[in-house]
């Protein structure tokens, strides 16, 4: 995240920009005429658009301005910028200030919905009236430490989306040791399993099935210490077909004969079309109807007649088709019920409920209706209000975070639910 | 950020496309020759990719100077036609295709039988029917070829199929050609391709050109015997490094040849990273609404918001943003307006007139906002044929490139003969 603490001054300077920003704050407390600050509190923003990239781009809606103006820009660890400025004018820093929103549109931090209003994307200090509020701002972050991202063990939160954890980018000679570690271990202490339930009409939650994953963190602590694996989607998705043999050689142990429940492994096309799942296939043998196979919407349409072609050979013998990874935009740009799988895996966003319109819901209402709503499954569900904004559409099928918390309550009231026969003792 | 390279669809093309230029061929055969070179009379070990590359380098300056125009066949053979004032020259290049392959049984004799087995030269005027019964056989052979493939002996073809692809492309060796690019230098693998406006028989009018680093030659240079298609997880991350090369040449750059109004191909991290935001400084505010930038559509799946930041960011900054790629598999499933692209790429395949079928496709290419598409890969008169139909009127593909070429060498003719009514004339 070094990238991100820069400032644009044009001036080489090696202290951080929070040293530098309460410098020029000291220098201006006695000429505070015409002189104003604007904070971007980018540090508000949901994780996934606060990447280095996000925050590099945002930073430079303002070049014209820097050059036009006596304006400075600073950009704090936190994310935030912060714009010193001396008399320009209030629309000329709108105006600039507005690419930023434009670009996070999909943001709450910039909608003005119900529960939006802690979310303001900019606040503005007048220093002739507010400087000691701004002080106190700058202030705030001497101590403040900077923030890393945690490590999330949410399978519904699709792959690669749990693996941005901080550390060296991964480059292709790292990968190819990975790779070989890999090939060598065996995995199986590090497959999680994690349960898709449906909510019946009495609120009871029935296992649809669980998806057994190879946690990722688990993957970078054990072979990639100090690698950032999720840092390039390309050399990640490599990794995750290595992963796939290995998790396919042992599951492939498993009794399927004795499988209590249905389970889902998350697959590469090209995994499902090669050598290791014909393999895996002559143990599943007559089982496959317990096991459901997701494939991530990049791959699908990356190669729409590989999948077509994978998803038949799967549906011909019995598996089920899951596509996962999607979320609303995708939905909205891109329909995909056309890809007749029997499962839609969309990925819940808080800016569903928080910031949605009576249009967008029913919006969204057509979409989940295009899909079919059996077909739907909300996945990230991290809150009770996602599972109530989700009935309010229809849908019944969950997974993430919160489910897993429903999940182990029952599990511990009644001793398993309905629909999971495993021994009890298992689940411990 | 390339695509990866494909060897379907283009085997029987040059075939197509010589049969469909000698059938224009037919009002202006007059002082026009032709040579077959039949390499494929070669030992095997005599006729690899390169050795067939540099055996058609060996017409370049000819090409070049538009005296002829070349086709390289599917069994290896060249096929050249050229204007009869040009038959020294094309002697020379004989020479030293003569002279390439020496070692080969084929050229040791020099007796004149040796001599008609390694070429043959006919008048395009005087053996026109000849010629021609030649390549729609060598059509239909191609066609056959291609149709039987699969069925006969599968096991060795596909070992051999295997051997000619080479070893897919590893992390490791990866890894190195990442590194080889460092410091390569890819000038010479930059090829330009025009993307024109094509409407009934009038003459194409160049938009813009798409500017790639050419991956077949990148491969034969850098990693030979790797087959790049194979893991396209990895290709996608060696495109990123030619992103970045492709950049740096474009920011540095004097050449005049690569101003005007062009297209890159680049990946959506690319368009975030600080190498673009260097390549955005070091060009004019002007140029950047020439520039159009095209993208994958496998990348917007990687990560929409990625994809919609640096869109939007591309946008302001006023660059073109197009979506390469839609294949008939693929288009039913693109909004280009909810997109927010200017403009999309629509791959010719020939299955898009068989599998989406000509109403289907009219409905699909309005729907995208009929001069907002491109058809690209057209190598033959039946792509554009079948744009047309679709209202179409963006192309781009070797097809056109040889329209460009024939139009350049008729316009100078042209102004050959009337400078030679008028010497007076000046241009």
């Amino acid at each position: 995240m070094a990238d991100t603490t820069t400032t644009l001054t044009g001036v080489s300077d090696t202290r951080s920009p929070e040293s530098r920003l309460r410098d020029h704050v000291e220098r201006v407390e006695h000429a505070r005429g015409d002189r104003f600050a604007v904070v971007l509190n980018l540090s508000k923003l949901r994780p996934q658009n606060r990447q280095p990239h996000h925050i590099r781009i945002a930073s430079r809606s303002f070049d014209s301005l820097l050059n036009a103006a006596d304006v400075q820009l600073y950009i704090l660890s936190t994310s935030d910028l912060v714009l010193m400025c001396k008399g320009p004018r209030v629309d000329d820093v709108e105006y600039a200030i507005n690419k930023v929103r434009t670009l996070f549109q999909n943001d709450p931090i910039t909608r003005s919905g119900k529960g939006g209003k802690s979310y303001e994307l900019t606040t503005w200090y007048d220093f002739e009236i507010e400087f000691e509020d701004f002080k106190d701002y700058v202030a705030k972050f001497v101590n403040s430490p900077g923030g890393l991202a945690q490590i999330s063990e949410d399978a519904s939160a699709g792959q690669g989306a749990g693996a941005s954890i901080a550390g060296q980018p991964l480059d292709a000679f790292s990968l190819a040791k990975i790779d070989d570690s890999l090939n060598r271990t065996r995995i199986g202490d590090m497959i999680r399993e994690q349960a898709a339930v449906i909510i019946g009409a009495d609120g009871t939650e029935q296992i649809l099935f669980y998806e057994n994953f190879v946690s990722v963190g688990q993957i970078q602590q054990r072979f990639a210490p100090g690698f950032n694996l999720g840092s390039n989607i390309w050399l990640f998705n490599h990794l995750t077909e290595t992963i796939d043999r290995r998790l396919l050689r042992t599951i492939e142990q498993d009794d399927f004969n004795l499988l209590p429940h249905n389970i889902s492994l998350n697959l590469n096309i090209s995994t499902v079309m090669g050598k290791d799942f014909q393999r895996f296939e002559d143990s599943v043998a007559e089982h496959t109807g317990k096991i459901i196979i997701e494939l991530q919407q990049m791959d699908v349409f990356s190669d729409i007649p590989q999948f077509r072609k994978a998803r038949n050979y799967l549906k011909d013998r019995g598996y089920g088709v899951l596509i996962d990874g999607l979320c609303q935009q995708s939905l909205w740009l891109f329909n995909p019920c056309d890809l007749e799988a029997d499962y839609y895996k969309v990925g819940w966003g808080i800016e569903y409920s928080e910031t949605e319109s009576i249009e967008d819901h029913d919006e969204l209402a057509d979409l989940v209706d295009g899909v079919g709503k059996e077909r739907f499954i909300l996945a990230r569900t991290d809150s009770e209000e996602a599972i109530r904004w989700a009935l309010t559409l229809g849908v019944r099928r969950f997974q993430g975070f919160f489910i897993d918390t429903l999940v182990n309550r029952q599990i511990e009231k009644e001793g398993k639910l309905p629909g999971d026969h495993r021994r009890t003792e298992q689940v411990h | 950020m390339a695509t990866p390279p494909t060897t379907q669809n283009n085997v029987t093309t040059q075939e197509a496309l010589l049969l469909d230029y000698l059938q224009r061929l037919d009002e202006q055969k007059d002082g026009r020759r032709a040579v077959h070179v039949h390499l494929s009379e070669l030992q095997a070990q005599n006729r690899r990719d390169h050795h067939i590359r540099m055996a058609s380098d060996a017409f370049d300056p000819l090409i070049k100077m538009q005296d002829g125009q070349l086709f390289i066949l599917k069994n290896a053979d060249l096929f050249f036609i050229y204007k009869s004032d040009s038959h020294n020259d094309v002697e020379t290049s004989i020479l030293k295709l003569r002279f390439i392959f020496s070692d080969d049984p084929l050229l040791e004799s020099e007796s004149a039988k040796a001599q008609r087995q390694f070429r043959t030269y006919y008048s395009v005027e005087r053996d026109f029917e000849k010629i021609l019964s030649i390549v729609r056989r060598m059509v239909h052979t191609a066609i056959q070829e291609d149709e039987e493939e699969p069925e006969v002996e599968t096991g060795r073809n596909s070992l051999r199929q295997k051997q000619d692809k080479g070893e897919p492309l590893s992390p490791r060796v990866l890894g190195r050609v990442i590194q080889a690019l460092q410091s390569a230098d890819l000038t010479n693998m930059v090829r330009r391709q025009f993307i024109c406006g094509l409407i009934g028989k009038a003459t194409p009018q160049p938009l813009f050109s798409e500017l790639f680093i050419s991956i077949s030659d990148l491969r034969e240079t850098l990693m030979p015997g790797v087959d790049l298609g194979a893991r396209k997880w990895l290709f996608n991350h060696l495109t990123e490094t030619l992103d970045r090369r492709m950049l740096s040449m474009l920011g540095k750059s004097s050449d005049r040849s690569i101003t005007g109004e062009i297209s890159v191909n680049l990946n959506v991290s690319t368009l975030l990273s600080p190498e673009f935001m260097q390549f955005d400084d070091s060009i004019v505010a002007s140029m950047r609404g020439s520039v159009v930038v095209e993208l994958q559509k496998v990348d917007i799946f990687s990560d929409i918001n990625a994809f919609m930041c640096a869109r939007d960011f591309a946008k302001d900054r006023g660059y073109r943003i197009c979506i390469d790629g839609l294949t008939h598999e693929t288009i039913p499933f693109v909004n280009r307006e909810r997109l927010g692209a200017d403009l999309v790429k629509v791959v010719w395949t020939p299955e898009l007139p068989t599998e989406l079928g000509k109403q289907k496709t009219i409905e699909l290419v309005k729907s995208l906002g009929a001069s907002r598409v491109i058809l690209c890969r057209c190598d033959n008169g039946e792509s554009i044929d079948f744009g047309h139909d679709v209202s179409i009127s963006m192309f781009q593909g070797r097809f056109i490139e040889n329209l460009i070429a024939e139009e350049a060498r008729r316009r100078e003719l042209e102004m050959a003969r009337r400078r030679s009514q008028n010497p007076d004339l000046i241009e």
